[in-house]
């Protein structure tokens, strides 16, 4: 990898470091669009991630309203009282989780591009589409 | 003098505006009504039809100012929502019923605003169910037909998650794309544009009972506030409604493009 304007990058600050790092590998292999596959076809879907926001309110609506009635039946059904509230604080904690499952996990645009690995390893999937439909 | 001015004031109080404002039957009454946002409907759709009609006829490589608008009304869903979440490869089958549905949806959200109709559409909450429930067949239509029965309900878990957490994310899953989806999609359509037109009637209605009922000039005066505070929401709810239209296609485009995703 050649860096001709940075011939010194060992003095350099870590936030500079990385710009240096980054910024040739994008000038070799420009990176057409988040989610061209194998097939490249698929281009032009870049504002996925950032409109898969539009989906929380629906998630966490169904953790805890969904689990807040799964348990209120669950209540009539053994007679119980306890299972609407351990039913809407359980179902809150995992709609939060999925939505980290769906959006969180290496789905920061700049930290997938700083990261090679990520490309580079077949065992990591490319997160940052198709897991957030 | 006063406190008898005042009570006589105050017995024809201001009336605020309730939600029964909003029922507007114009001939008959009770369920068979013809109601104000039913006859804006139409409206809106032969409005809709001859406006694409009157502009598609007359298209040109150089395009005149209507041409150009309308374009770029084209665009926004085609460029920005249809083939950014749903792919260059695959887009072009819904482009028609996503520019239906934000033509129609902008169309009537803006009637709220416009003088003598002035009635916002979506704020009955039975018209934002009604194209709700399209996007809604069609999304579950996608999946059941890409994936089949099973396979589409077995897909709804997003792949690397615990085993054990599996079934409880599954029923999540199936809550949020059979019922929440649909219930945020259709809620978030009407609560804004009733919400919105409820706040117009305040600062115009207000102003109005100040100026002509106020019982001191001092009153008379604040009118103007009201009136200036209603036309900053005036051109504020502009903005929700244009957001609203293309909020509602957004999402009904990230649904389908959920459903069309390919399988890992």
């Amino acid at each position: 990898m050649t860096r001709p304007e940075q011939s010194a990058p060992a003095a350099a600050a870590p936030t500079s470091a990385r710009a240096v790092t980054v910024a040739p590998t994008m000038e070799q292999t420009p990176r057409p669009t988040a989610s061209a596959g194998p097939s490249g076809e698929r281009s032009h879907r870049d504002r996925l991630p950032e409109s898969a926001m539009w989906n929380v309110p629906a998630y966490l609506l169904a953790g805890m309203a969904g689990y807040a009635f799964t348990g209120w039946l669950l209540d009539r059904w053994l007679g119980t009282s306890f299972l609407v509230v351990v039913g809407l604080l359980a179902g809150t904690a995992l709609a939060i989780y999925t939505i980290w499952v769906r959006y969180g996990r290496g789905a920061a645009p700049g930290l997938a591009e700083s990261l090679p690995d990520h490309d580079a390893d077949p065992q990591l999937p490319n997160r940052r589409s198709e897991e957030m439909l | 003098m006063s406190p008898h001015v005042l009570a006589a004031a105050h017995s024809e109080g201001f009336e605020a505006p309730t939600p029964a404002d909003f029922w507007q039957p114009l001939v008959g009454d009770g369920a068979f009504a013809l109601t104000r946002p039913m006859v804006l409907m139409a409206l809106s759709v032969v409005l809709i039809a001859a406006f694409f009609l009157v502009v598609s006829r007359r298209l040109s490589l150089v395009p005149s100012r209507l041409q150009f608008a309308t374009e770029g009304l084209y665009n926004i869903v085609r460029n920005s929502v249809a083939i950014d979440l749903i792919g260059s490869r695959d887009f072009r089958p819904f482009l028609p019923l996503l520019l239906t549905q934000f033509s129609l949806i902008l169309v009537n959200n803006v009637f709220g605003i416009i003088p003598v109709i002035q009635f916002p559409t979506f704020s009955r909450i039975g018209f934002a169910v009604a194209v709700t429930l399209i996007t809604y067949v069609v999304y579950h239509a996608i999946g059941f037909r890409k994936k089949g029965f099973g396979g589409y309900l077995g897909s709804l878990v997003p792949s690397g998650v615990p085993g054990w957490i599996a079934p409880f994310i599954w029923l999540l899953e199936a809550f949020t794309f059979f019922v929440t989806r649909p219930l945020t999609l259709a809620l978030r359509l009407f609560a804004n544009m009733f919400a919105g037109h409820m706040l117009l009637l305040v600062f115009i209605l207000g102003g109005e009972y100040m100026l002509l009922h106020g019982s001191n000039p001092f009153i008379q005066v604040a009118s103007i506030g009201s009136f200036a505070m209603g036309i900053v929401m005036t051109f504020f709810e502009l903005l929700v409604q244009f957001l609203q239209a293309y909020v509602f296609v957004l999402l009904t485009a990230l649904y389908i493009a959920g459903n069309l995703a390919d399988e890992h």
